[in-house]
């Protein structure tokens, strides 16, 4: 589908400026965003360029990041299971952030948190490769990526085990449920290069996963490095997705849904599935932003919680499908 | 154009070819017969420069094959897997399309040269009429054709292919064999792994007989493929039969006595 691409884009352009003019109780002004613009000095402009632009543009990084690295890694591993916090960085991200946190970092400098998560990321990515090594084995990278997820995951319930107040746990836990809120432009600045650096990491495999859609094989024979495909996609995925879950939290599900949902659409060929993903992932993380900022009431709904809550009945369907396609 | 020298290629610890050599040249087909385990396909991916050897050496035009760049070897040399498989479910042309990647540039789209290639791979391949179909969809015998076309598109001066009649009926058969004959024609080089011994003898310049590892002969069709060396090879009686001039084997009865 050709108008599949342009379409999307389309979309998430729209949700991006739906989500700049978007109140914190779901009301649409449009009024502001004129007065923004019409004065840069003005308290609508801080508004616009302080609060909801860093909103956004985290909106937009979230999912372009996570449905990119999904899609690519569903290539990868030739399943469309495959997603994001397949290869631990995720939850690494999460452990370093905690780590941040409980040793109170986190109040005493601002970024402490960021960082942390980054530098989290960063260790899942070493441990990945120290594990997998520099073998091509696909089978290597996803025992490996099972190991560091379980091991972050392990060391992040620990800290919530040991966390010296309920306060201070429930703190790490609201923290890990991932969020878009109260976010400022410094965190988009902190996480801009890493991602832009993923993202081109992963855009320019298309190619590459096209010919691993015939197996390791032909595709070494038709001139492809897989030792450098799987290196990038890793190091892409982990640098994109390690940035984003540092600055918002856990956002699961856009890396496994949106590849899975486009594909059809965008005729199967996992280098034709890249570009729409991003863009169907930066499309659906603005417009779950949005719901989330419809419905909070009182208590604010989480981002990460509501795409759970949206992605784990669509898994369900997923199992439901394939059986019926796997009966006779 | 290329050829093994003493090459012996390892899969884990077991060394499955041993110091086979073998030399093709330009429009010659090779057919590499032997029982399952000889180490057929093993050499066959040697030979593609997809494994490293162990010892000895894949040369091609005299030059080492390890030291051209995997694009140029891409080009140059075509290969289809056994039972090669699609992991998404494409379209036909999207999957003979692929044979094209070692020519194009990132990003950029097909070049009329790689339409060309890609029409006449689909030609050939017989895969027309199926050009919009999806590769989950289609016959077992449809779609080995359509990794046929797949290799065919990449205008390979050397085609290696795995078992590539395996699936396919009688008809579809010798039409594969007749394929590849017509490439060897236009100057390529074939070597094909058969299991049937007959479509050697009749599609094949030079038979290569595998056993253990080892190329135990290499020649004519007709010397190579006697009642003696199948039985020995294969542990299979062979009844000889000719055909418009052609000696054909037809295996007809297991020789039991040599498993005790």
């Amino acid at each position: 589908m050709r108008v599949l691409t342009p379409l999307l884009a389309l979309a998430a352009l729209a949700l991006f400026a739906l989500s700049l003019a978007t109140g914190p109780g779901g009301a649409v002004d449009a009024g502001l965003l004129r007065g923004a613009l019409a004065a840069p000095a003005s308290p609508e402009a801080l508004i616009l360029f302080e609060i909801r632009l860093p909103r956004a543009l985290l909106g937009l990084m979230v999912g372009a990041s996570m449905g990119l690295a999904g899609a690519a890694l569903q290539g990868l591993l030739r399943n469309p299971l495959a997603e994001p916090a397949l290869i631990g960085v995720t939850a690494s991200a999460a452990l370093g952030a905690v780590i941040a946190f409980y040793f109170g970092f986190a109040a005493a400098f601002a970024f402490a948190l960021p960082a942390g998560g980054m530098a989290g990321a960063l260790i899942a990515i070493l441990l990945i490769y120290a594990l997998a090594g520099l073998s091509a084995s696909i089978h290597t990278l996803i025992l490996a990526g099972v190991a560091v997820n379980s091991i972050a995951a392990a060391l992040t319930s620990l800290a919530l085990n040991l966390a010296p107040s309920p306060f201070a746990a429930a703190e790490i836990l609201f923290w890990l449920l991932g969020s878009l809120a109260d976010r400022s432009m410094e965190h988009v600045r902190l996480v801009l290069l890493p991602v832009l650096a993923g993202l081109g990491l992963l855009a320019f495999t298309g190619r590459a996963l096209d010919a691993l859609t015939l197996g390791e094989d032909v595709a070494a024979s038709l001139g492809v490095n897989l030792r450098l495909l799987q290196a990038r996609i890793v190091l892409g995925s982990g640098l994109a997705v390690g940035a984003v879950t540092s600055v918002v939290g856990s956002v699961g599900f856009i890396g496994l849904v949106v590849p899975h949902l486009l594909r059809p659409l965008a005729g199967q060929r996992p280098g034709g599935l890249l570009l729409p993903s991003a863009l169907g992932g930066a499309a659906l993380a603005l417009a779950a932003d949005l719901l989330v900022r419809l419905l909070s009431g009182a208590q604010e709904l989480r981002l990460g919680v509501f795409t759970a809550l949206l992605g784990a009945p669509f898994f369900l369907w997923l199992v439901l499908a394939s059986r019926r396609e796997a009966a006779p | 154009m290329i050829a093994a020298r003493s090459l012996s290629l390892r899969r884990g610890a077991r060394l499955v070819v041993q110091e086979a050599s073998l030399a093709l040249l330009a429009g010659e087909v090779l057919a590499l017969v032997g029982p399952n385990g000889a180490g057929k396909s093993t050499l066959l991916k040697g030979l593609a420069g997809l494994m490293r050897p162990h010892a000895g050496s894949v040369e091609w035009e005299g030059g080492p094959l390890a030291r051209l760049g995997a694009r140029t070897r891409a080009r140059l040399i075509g290969y289809l897997p056994q039972q090669p498989l699609s992991h998404w479910p494409i379209r036909v042309r999207d999957l003979v399309a692929l044979g094209r990647l070692p020519y194009r540039a990132a990003f950029a789209g097909e070049s009329a040269a790689d339409r060309d290639a890609i029409e006449n791979a689909m030609d050939e391949a017989d895969l027309g009429h199926l050009a919009g179909r999806r590769v989950d969809g289609l016959s077992a015998g449809e779609r080995a054709r359509a990794m046929i076309g797949r290799m065919l598109a990449s205008e390979p001066r050397l085609l290696l292919a795995d078992e590539p009649v395996a699936a396919l009926d009688p008809y579809h058969q010798i039409e594969t064999m007749e394929i590849l004959r017509n490439r060897a024609q236009a100057g390529a080089g074939v070597i094909v792994v058969l299991h049937d011994l007959g479509l050697a003898a009749r599609f094949a310049d030079r038979v290569a007989l595998m056993r253990e590892g080892r190329i135990a002969a290499l020649g004519q069709p007709g010397l190579v493929l006697d009642e003696r060396a199948i039985a020995n090879a294969f542990s299979v009686q062979a009844a000889m039969i000719e055909v418009e001039g052609t000696r054909i084997p037809l295996p007809w009865r297991r020789i039991t006595e040599r498993r005790s």
